[in-house]
């Protein structure tokens, strides 16, 4: 009699352990696949419009210019409004002139262009990207020297480890 | 295996893998939040000693119990807002998460001598343990799935680590890091600290008197900081944005969790009125005194909801049971008698008469620091409300909802985009930012759902709603059919008045995200687990001294 009421219990928490096992299985499913399909990074910055991914630091204003300086490496993600992206570029870092900084620009993985900074003045990257079908597109930045403000100017204490400024970006 | 192996199962579960990756969450946040490199210089006496106190306790609590589990519940009702004070930095999760790490290792050395009666033997209670299982697993996967997401690992075409800008409001993958673990931190917290206690603790008359005078005298000091606050500096201890909301958080890290833990201590301090002898009786009246007076000054509505419901509830069922008594010509309860008094004066007469002075008289018109910020604050309500009548202005239902009517929405908007998985535990804030933008609403804050049941479901997906749900509904079975088998009347009610402010805080729930306030969720978890053990405990002894009887 004690024999059958153990099988029985036996039986009960086998089920119910397998049913828990199907659930985590499930569980574990639905979280692989909303985190592949749905919540990566770069899809909710799509979706919600936030345009940079990563390698920004917080929006600074000057002469009434909204900027952001970039980090080595930075990517801004935008809704194509037009054939050719216009990006101004500058920079802060003292003798530039002696030191000039190479800019690397990437369009969507693929697109690649160089550009020379010599000077502190304001440039204006034009990119054409007619050829490119998607509605968005990825602009990836990599910067050839980076300098900290608290090693090359007087009484600065910015820490921050600084590539390019990046001004508003405008479609044509 | 055995159905009776399940506590095996669970305590292999929990220390061979939720307590080490609480460990290694802890370790982690600890460092993100740069608590090992604060600037220690010119050091700061108050700090060292802290530092000192928090290794010690972290030490004795390996080894004593009890004891430290008092100090531990004594500091977290005081040492909240102590990192604003000495280091002027803003530390949400407190330094006492490392003693709270003395427990957990300690428990893994030492095990328990103590059996507390036949609570393992339930199968009710079995029903709880696999409920707090399903929804630390939950979690569990929720957080590690969160913090790969906002690194965006999962994305395996570019499997690049960065900091990503995450949130239209700027933040980026640290951020949703730390939000992550303190959430995970806090949930795991309580149900670590569930399975602790169940082990270690044996709940005596002797530790309830010992944990009476803990919560005491933690409570004078609270109030003594509560009165420096209101009569001398408003601002010691209170984080920037506060400043200036004319709203007081004693030692608690902001107004609103001040009034939640003023609540549950009306609640506490009401239960041990009806179960301590007379000189505990006046000192439990005394606190009954000043803690809805603070309440007044914290400024929390929510508290002030609370406060009415644990009120109503305590005032109906204590004139219903002395009515009762005196229908049925039994002896008369004195015990009643003062409780029914004791709520009528001290949580509603008292409190509104001495908001109705304080409006009707002009005393405190050159000290406006002086008058109670909820009364500043129920008076706009009542503006706002008249405004939202005549215009239906929706700017003044968002500030007389602390903008709840736009934040609950968005989180039912994120339910039906993630209703299995949700956005990622702890990420609700952030994700919040993004949603106002995606559905146009002007509000670009970063804030908790407000509303606890609807921030599981929005950050943990249905699942782990349920599991939180079917826990409440298991303890409040298991505590009812124990209190059916308790029949003296002074352990009867002792469990109904908890009972009572468990309920109230349930309620609370719908209006303030309960599981982000490290404070509240210990001293609320550790009164959760209480009103479980005691249910046993108080069973256990009755049906052992009705069979000693017999014998």
């Amino acid at each position: 009699m004690k024999h059958t009421k153990n099988l029985k219990i036996n039986y009960k928490y086998n089920i119910l352990m397998l049913a828990i096992l199907i659930f985590l299985v499930f569980f574990l499913i639905a979280n692989i696949y909303t985190s592949i399909n749905h919540l990566t990074v770069e899809k909710e910055v799509k979706r919600f419009g936030s345009e940079n991914l990563y390698g920004f630091y917080y929006p600074e204003k000057e002469n009434g210019v909204m900027y952001d300086w970039t980090r080595n490496e930075a990517v801004k993600i935008l809704r194509k409004k037009g054939d050719v992206v216009c990006i101004p570029i500058s920079n802060n870092r003292p003798e530039i002139e002696e030191n000039n900084v190479n800019l690397k620009i990437t369009i969507n993985d693929k697109m690649k262009y160089g550009y020379t900074m010599n000077s502190n003045d304001w440039k204006l990257v034009l990119i054409n990207v007619k050829e490119i079908k998607d509605d968005y597109i990825k602009i990836k930045f990599n910067i050839g020297k980076t300098w900290r403000p608290i090693d090359l100017l007087e009484d600065s204490v910015d820490e921050r480890i600084l590539g390019v400024k990046v001004g508003e970006i405008y479609w044509e | 295996m055995k159905l009776s192996n399940i506590q095996n199962t669970t305590n292999k579960y929990i220390f061979k893998f939720i307590i080490p990756l609480f460990i290694l969450l802890s370790i982690i946040y600890l460092i993100s939040k740069n608590i090992f490199v604060v600037d220690m210089y010119p050091l700061n006496p108050i700090l060292i000693i802290s530092v000192i106190l928090m290794i010690l306790l972290s030490i004795t609590s390996i080894f004593n119990f009890e004891n430290s589990l008092l100090i531990l519940l004594f500091l977290t009702c005081v040492i909240n807002s102590l990192p604003v004070i000495i280091l002027n930095i803003e530390i949400f999760y407190p330094i006492i998460l490392f003693a709270f790490l003395g427990f957990v290792i300690g428990s893994r050395f030492k095990t328990s001598e103590i059996e507390i009666g036949s609570f393992y033997k339930d199968i009710k209670f079995k029903i709880l343990s696999i409920f707090i299982i399903l929804f630390t697993i939950t979690i569990t996967i929720s957080v590690l799935f969160t913090i790969l997401n906002n690194f965006n690992l999962f994305h395996f075409k570019s499997p690049e680590m960065h900091i990503y800008n995450i949130a239209v409001a700027g933040a980026n993958s640290l951020d949703a890091l730390l939000f992550s673990a303190e959430m995970y931190l806090n949930y795991i917290i309580t149900f670590i600290l569930f399975f602790l206690l169940i082990k270690r603790l044996k709940i005596t008359r002797r530790f309830l008197i010992k944990l009476f005078y803990t919560l005491f005298s933690a409570n004078i000091l609270v109030f003594l900081v509560s009165l420096y606050q209101i009569f001398i500096n408003q601002s010691l201890g209170l984080q920037p944005h506060w400043i200036g909301s004319g709203r007081i958080n004693s030692t608690m890290v902001g107004p609103n969790s001040f009034g939640f833990f003023i609540i549950l201590n009306i609640g506490i301090f009401t239960a041990y009125l009806f179960y301590l002898n007379k000189k505990h009786k006046v000192l439990c009246l005394l606190m009954l005194l000043i803690l809805p007076l603070q309440l007044l000054y914290s400024g929390s509505r929510t508290g002030l909801l609370g406060l009415a419901i644990f009120a109503l509830l305590i005032i109906s069922y204590f004139s219903i049971s002395i009515l009762v008594n005196l229908i049925r010509n039994r002896r008369k309860n004195k015990n009643d008698i003062l409780i029914l008094v004791a709520a009528l004066l001290l949580l509603v007469i008292i409190p509104i008469s001495f908001s109705v002075f304080i409006i009707k008289t002009d005393i405190l018109e050159n000290k406006p620091i002086l008058k109670p910020a909820l009364l500043g604050r129920i008076e706009s309500n009542v503006g706002q409300t008249q405004q939202i009548q005549q215009t239906q202005g929706e700017d003044a239902l968002t500030s007389l909802s602390s903008g709840r009517n736009i934040i609950w929405l968005q989180a039912i908007n994120m339910i039906k985009d993630y209703p299995l998985v949700g956005v990622g535990i702890g990420t609700f804030p952030l994700e919040l930012s993004n949603y106002c933008k995606l559905f146009n609403v002007d509000l670009k804050i970063i804030d908790y759902a407000l509303n606890t049941y609807l921030q599981i479901l929005a950050e943990n997906g249905i699942f782990s709603f349920i599991f939180f749900i079917g826990f409440y509904v298991t303890l409040f079975t298991i505590i009812l059919n124990n209190l059916k088998k308790i029949h003296q009347t002074k352990n009867r009610k002792f469990l109904i008045i908890i009972i009572f402010i468990i309920f109230t805080c349930l309620i609370m729930f719908n209006f303030i995200s309960g599981t982000n306030g490290f404070e509240g969720q210990i001293l609320y978890s550790f009164l959760l687990i209480l009103l479980l053990l005691l249910s046993y405990n108080l069973k256990n002894n009755e049906t052992y001294e009705k069979l000693k009887n017999k014998l």
